[in-house]
């Protein structure tokens, strides 16, 4: 890249400030979580949580007793359900907007539309082997799924310990 | 007798089902109306807490068969390595692999002409020794899907467990109210007792 481009570059970054409108900013501050489970669960306004907490204590558990089972139960939910979210991703594929442009460029040069110098091609050449290098690590979706569940291990231990700790404090 | 105990146990959890799976197969299903189906006394702990370790048994299935997986697509991958592969064409796939496991010798014999054919194959020479070499390629990630196997065991355990307390309480609390009614019998009687008159 040119010292003009890089300076071009900078002046048009100036003029982004982010987000101006209401919604904008809020899909914004979405950007960085990535399965939430470190969040509080909300409780007070889930329906599912209200309805168990009235069976269960139609069944004889205390109002404490049940809301402490019933939470740990819906956060185990939360968990699982973000596994199963996880199991189902697509594929993350590095540069498959880039090949199609490329692709597209280097038809135009075959054909005669456009020519491609030199460092054009070169440049081409260094990106496809970037891509290769990048999917080959990324692995296939096999690999993939199985990376991202094992992240959210640790996540899948804290929920049925608690689930453990409630109903055993709960009998003795 | 067991078919009853299903039917009381589905009439509980169908309103306030927890777990929504995207199975096409209904094996969870099968685990899940096998689990419920041995329910002494179900209720809505006991039915909930079946759910979610039919779920485990669930995860834990899919685990293993990716596992399996996983190993049968890097042998392919490093097969095809060593055949000298054209671009994304593969001329061996997972399903080859797994005849050759299942104990298909003529692929087998076929697959290790094809490797020592090959000139520059420098991977490896024969089924056995492609399949060594993907095993180390992918050793990390079986290492992961070994501890998501794990996980669902010691989940299935925990909830377990659970359900063993929930039913122990449940019997428990049953008790007590037979007890609290034959107080309460007990009273009645002592009361219109005619001798006491």
């Amino acid at each position: 890249m040119t010292q003009k481009q890089t300076k071009a570059n900078r002046e048009n970054a100036k003029q982004s400030t982010g987000p101006r409108t209401r919604s904008g900013k809020g899909r914004s501050s979405q950007n960085s979580i990535k399965h939430g489970l470190n969040q509080v669960l909300d409780l007070e306004h889930d329906n599912r949580f209200i309805m168990l907490l009235r069976l269960v204590k139609e069944d004889g558990y205390s109002h404490n007793e049940a809301y402490s089972i019933i939470s740990a139960i819906l956060d185990h939910r939360r968990v699982m359900e973000a596994c199963d979210q996880q199991y189902h991703a697509p594929k993350e594929v590095f540069g498959q907007a880039e090949a199609g442009m490329i692709r597209e460029l280097e038809g135009d040069h075959e054909s005669g539309r456009r020519t491609l110098s030199y460092n054009d091609r070169l440049s081409i050449g260094r990106f496809k082997a970037r891509t290769k290098r990048t999917n080959e690590r990324l692995g296939s979706v096999l690999v993939q799924r199985v990376r991202r569940l094992g992240k959210l291990i640790r996540y899948q231990r804290r929920s049925i310990a608690q689930i453990h700790r409630t109903t055993q404090k709960n009998v003795k | 007798m067991t078919e009853d105990k299903l039917k009381q146990s589905l009439a509980i959890l169908n309103p306030i089902r927890t777990v929504k799976l995207k199975d096409k197969t209904g094996s969870f299903e099968a685990i899940l109306q096998g689990l419920l189906s041995d329910l002494e006394t179900p209720n809505t702990l006991s039915v909930l807490l079946c759910e979610q370790i039919a779920e485990s048994i669930f995860w834990m299935r899919r685990h293993v068969e990716d596992k399996e997986l996983i190993l049968l697509e890097a042998t392919a991958e490093k097969i095809d390595e060593a055949q000298g592969g054209f671009m994304n064409i593969r001329s061996c796939t997972a399903e080859d692999i797994k005849q050759v496991l299942l104990g298909d010798e003529a692929l087998k014999q076929k697959i290790n002409d094809e490797l020592k054919d090959n000139r520059s194959n420098s991977i490896a020479t024969s089924f056995d020794g492609c399949r060594a070499k993907a095993f180390l390629s992918c050793a990390k990630e079986v290492r992961i899907a070994d501890d998501l196997i794990q996980r669902q065991m010691l989940n299935i355990r925990h909830l377990q467990r659970s359900l063993d307390a929930i039913d122990m309480k449940s019997r428990i609390i049953k008790r007590m109210d037979l007890e609290l009614e034959r107080i309460e019998r007990d009273l009645t009687v002592l009361e219109h007792d005619p001798e006491a008159d």
